[in-house]
């Protein structure tokens, strides 16, 4: 941990300095999380783009903003990837209330078979969707933890709060999405 | 990556499928021409710092460098039209020299003697620039302020005591102490006296 601690100050070092290929290999690192990360949360390249641009920017123009002691390079870019992606999407109005989401977590049997009989394409157009639906809280967590894969820990290092809020939000996050998802396989078969 | 279990209920595997499906089916990396966008916007970035540091390097070497030409050739010039010099105590012999001739030339007999007044040590050499009007050179007094501007001073002058003289700073013999004397003073805006030259 130390030893990719001291690796991430060279590699900030360098890039203060203009070192083109340090600032290379931190893009090489991590564009592809922060691109699908802002992509599966606004639902939109072009914001995912314009924003993956802007953090790297960000890094370009002021590398000292990166504090060492508060975490790595990757949760920096992350946190700063993740206020644009919650600017872009309070612009774009995608927004749903809290109040919107049934309580309930009773799932028609009958849309949840449904859902299992639809097409590989046809689903993940569905759960793209249906994520998108989600509140950002809710819509983060799963982004990070299901379809980044990064563990309870990383994602709280990333969005500033414990564990077990991101397990807590993860829970309900699946709940929701399983009841968006049985309404909509639902709504697509009346 | 470690990915903990997030509990598991009738329809999460199903859930956890479609995800992964998602998650395979997203592009993997950023379009390559944001990449390249990057890496030229960082060598501009670059190459623009690179250009602004030199530019105040080099600014600030020529700042010093126009200073210390101002300090060493422009700030101590006394101004020629009043026909001053001032001269350091090396030379303060040959000027005192100077100014006791032209005294034993006007007072006659009651001369002051030529060693009698000297400038106080470690005060700069000015300007030597004869005098047009062959006018004797003034000796520093210790008040002397070279930074004081050209334009500001005026010379006056006044008959006095010698002792008056030596109040200002002016080395005078014990001998000729009480004797009157007629000098120029150079003196500042607030009248202070920077310098001085015997008249008689």
């Amino acid at each position: 941990m130390a030893e990719v601690e001291l690796h991430e100050k060279q590699l900030l070092r360098q890039i203060s300095k203009g070192d083109e290929a340090a600032f290379a290999l931190v893009y090489a690192r991590h564009q592809g999380q922060i691109y699908r990360f802002v992509l599966h949360m606004t639902g939109s390249s072009a914001t995912a783009e314009e924003v993956t641009q802007e953090v790297f920017m960000l890094l370009i123009r002021n590398p000292n903003g990166y504090d060492p002691a508060k975490g790595s390079i990757g949760a920096y870019l992350f946190g700063a990837a993740r206020n644009l992606a919650w600017r872009a999407i309070k612009r774009e109005v995608l927004d749903v209330s809290l109040d919107d989401v049934p309580e309930s977590e009773s799932i028609l049997t009958d849309d949840w078979d449904l859902l299992e009989k639809l097409s590989s394409a046809e689903r993940i157009d569905l759960l793209r969707k249906a994520l998108l639906t989600l509140p950002e809280l809710y819509r983060e967590v799963v982004v990070l933890c299901d379809l980044e894969e990064m563990s309870y820990a990383q994602s709280a290092g990333i969005l500033d709060c414990s564990s077990g809020t991101i397990a807590s939000r993860l829970h309900r996050a699946h709940a929701m999405l399983k009841m968006k998802l049985a309404s909509m396989v639902g709504a697509s078969h009346v | 990556m470690s990915k903990t279990n997030h509990g598991q209920s009738g329809s999460e595997p199903l859930l956890s499928t479609a995800l992964q499906e998602l998650s395979r089916s997203a592009p993997q990396s950023a379009p390559p021409e944001l990449g390249q966008a990057l890496a030229s916007e960082f060598h501009r970035h670059h190459l623009r710092r690179r250009i602004i540091r030199r530019a105040a390097t080099l600014a600030v070497t020529l700042g010093i460098g126009v200073g210390l030409v101002w300090l060493r050739l422009g700030n101590p010039v006394i101004p020629d039209a009043r026909h001053v010099s001032i001269e350091t105590s090396d030379s303060v012999k040959r000027s005192a020299s100077t100014e006791s001739q032209n005294a034993t030339a006007q007072a006659g007999r009651n001369q002051i003697p030529r060693t009698s007044v000297r400038a106080p040590r470690g005060v700069l050499r000015a300007s030597t620039k004869p005098s047009a009007t062959g006018n004797t050179p003034f000796v520093a007094l210790p008040l002397f302020d070279f930074r004081i501007p050209q334009e500001e001073l005026r010379v006056v002058r006044v008959e006095m005591p010698a002792s008056s003289l030596r109040l200002l700073g002016a080395h005078v013999n014990d001998e000729v102490i009480a004797r009157r004397v007629t000098a120029d003073l150079l003196v500042g805006p607030d009248g202070t006296p920077y310098a001085f030259r015997l008249v008689t």
